[in-house]
């Protein structure tokens, strides 16, 4: 009776919820340890996103189409090169996991902190393949991007959105016994309403392009989307996750 | 819901209705309408024989047909009409090269009436243009106000559309397709939604069913819109949102079926594809939501285009559209109702 007394119901929550966010914390500082310290995956996932922009830099500069390219193929294909990479890299993060070390992780934390790591580690490295991307870009295709700070808004939103997505389905995928085909089987279709919005918006912060009306809009709707992805993902996860 | 599943009554009311539809729908003759005019431009300031054809019309029948040419708000008369057959009609029409104002051309609609086929209208019908003078009528164009004999036509029958014609009848068909797959897909969401809270198989197989289901009438969705598709907008695949969110419906429960077919623990299966279902039916509702807003449509309801309601259903076409859609729905439901119990026999057997 004492202890209600001294602490309400909504503290009680409120602890358990800080509790979750330091063991969420203490799971990403380990993904990220696991990443620095096997370097030859970070290297690889570097290299498919340099190899993948000599690959769009060679395909147009043969058929002399570099200089006529139009703000929009432009995000379009900066926007696929992430795509490709970043459901890559988010696959090989799950993949890496040994089977066995789920039920380890199912007695030290709850599923909310594992997925809150999960999203928060994938986050910061899509984030990290969109800036090394759009360095690599600009400074071989050329770059076209006027409006920089808006340019940054749509790749963090971006980066948040195909990070949650494909953060779920590859959880999901993980338990199909790591079907490396099956994440962009099930992400693809459901990443085309961010695709769209994000070629959208970084058509429309660069040079030439058309000025769009519905900027704002747009990034209030993928804002949108991906408050959705994080309420879904934090409910949904716990089912994934149970064995 | 199973016992409703294995009780006989509805299926028969789905057949009867839907034999009502077929026929109905096929078979009730479609309204009176105009075709074309001959020719299309025609010099002023000379005299021209027009010939009107119609579709379903009955201007010899009739026997009183009157014909205006109309520019905005104003009717002209025609000097003469004369019907030849009921379909075929000559009229005698002139305009003075002095009303044709600075363009020197001038677009008329074509108005006909006559107490069977009601009022018919067809807008651009015909365009006087500056030409040589043939004769010497310069007398100018005088407005008149037309005496509607009978406004509507007296026929039993489904409304004449410029592009639709008589493929106006798949409204029975392919519309029903999509209100049947987003039942279904509705109808296993609740029930992937159940599964996640009661764990029993028989909810995991409604869903998954219900999928299946929902598959087959969005494939056939797909396929009478392509086809009506092709005859009206020109081209099987036009740029449309609405056809970009069914595509992508119909890609996404094809990954469900792939993502169940992958996995092997029956109980992790069930739970898994039910998580994939609620995730996808969200993103699939915004999708459809969000995208019609970016772009425009043809389809009507979108981008400007006047719903159904608005006037391309009129109360004929309700009369089967309605029964069409419910018996549709029945049917689906049949067919989920088969494929249902036939999963659960396989359970039974497996794990006997």
């Amino acid at each position: 009776m004492g202890l209600h007394k001294t602490f309400p119901t909504y503290r009680i929550q409120t602890v358990i919820f800080a509790l979750m966010l330091q063991a969420a914390f203490t799971l990403f500082r380990k993904d990220l340890l696991i990443e620095f310290r096997n370097r030859y995956a970070l290297g690889g996932i570097v290299l498919y996103v340099l190899s993948s922009v000599l690959v769009i830099y060679f395909s147009l500069n043969y058929n002399d189409s570099i200089r006529d390219m139009s703000p929009v193929i432009w995000s379009i294909f900066f926007w696929l090169i992430i795509l490709f990479s970043s459901i890559n890299a988010i696959a090989n993060g799950f993949f890496r996991e040994p089977p066995g070390r789920s039920y380890y992780y199912y007695y030290i934390a709850s599923p909310q902190a594992v997925i809150a790591s999960k999203l928060l580690y994938n986050f910061v490295f899509t984030v990290f393949l969109i800036l090394l991307a759009f360095i690599v870009f600009a400074v071989v295709v050329g770059d076209p991007v006027q409006h920089l700070p808006l340019f940054l808004t749509t790749a963090l939103l971006g980066g948040t959105g195909y990070s949650f997505l494909f953060t779920l389905m590859g959880a999901i995928a993980s338990r199909a016994g790591n079907n490396a085909t099956l994440i962009a089987v099930l992400g693809f279709p459901i990443i085309i309403p961010i695709l769209i919005f994000v070629t959208r918006l970084s058509a429309a912060c660069m040079a030439g392009g058309a000025a769009d009306p519905d900027t704002m809009k747009n990034l209030l709707l993928l804002a949108a989307f991906n408050v959705m992805e994080l309420l879904l993902a934090y409910i949904l996860f716990p089912y994934i996750w149970r064995e | 819901m199973i016992n409703l599943f294995r009780q006989q009554w509805w299926k028969y009311t789905a057949a009867a209705i839907l034999l009502y539809v077929l026929v109905g729908g096929m078979l009730v003759p479609l309204g009176p309408g105009l075709r074309s005019v001959t020719p299309v431009t025609f010099p002023a300031d000379s005299t021209v024989d027009l010939v009107i054809t119609g579709y379903n019309t009955h201007f010899q029948e009739a026997g009183d047909l009157q014909v205006w040419f109309k520019d905005g708000v104003s009717f002209y008369a025609a000097d003469s009409v004369i019907p030849i057959i009921n379909s075929t009609a000559r009229v005698v029409f002139h305009v003075a090269a002095a009303d044709l104002g600075p363009e020197h051309n001038r677009n008329f609609d074509l108005v006909v009436n006559d107490k069977l086929d009601g009022t018919l209208f067809m807008s651009f019908a015909t365009v006087a243009k500056a030409g040589s003078h043939t004769d010497s009528s310069t007398a100018r164009l005088k407005a008149v106000t037309p005496e509607i004999v009978n406004a509507r036509s007296t026929q039993f029958a489904f409304p004449y559309r410029e592009i639709l014609f008589q493929s106006i009848r798949n409204t029975f068909f392919h519309v029903p397709m999509w209100f049947t797959m987003m039942f279904l897909v509705i109808f296993s969401l609740v029930y992937s939604i159940r599964y996640l809270r009661t764990g029993s198989m028989v909810d995991d197989v409604m869903a998954s069913q219900a999928i299946s289901a929902a598959l087959l009438f969005g494939v056939l969705g797909l396929a009478t819109g392509m086809m009506w598709a092709t005859y009206t907008w020109g081209s099987p695949w036009p740029n449309d949102p609405k056809l970009h969110g069914a595509a992508v419906g119909v890609i996404i429960y094809l990954a469900y079926i792939v993502l169940r077919g992958s996995l092997n623990d029956e109980i992790q299966r069930a739970r898994i594809s039910a998580v994939y279902n609620i995730f996808a039916i969200v993103i699939f509702t915004l999708f459809i939501f969000i995208i019609p807003r970016l772009t425009a449509s043809l389809h009507p309801g979108n981008g400007g285009n006047p719903a159904f309601s608005k006037y391309d259903l009129d109360s004929h076409l309700r009369l089967f559209f309605y029964p069409a859609v419910i018996g549709w729905t029945m049917l689906s439901f049949w067919i989920l109702s088969i494929l249902v119990r036939m999963r659960l026999l396989q359970l039974k057997k497996s794990a006997q």
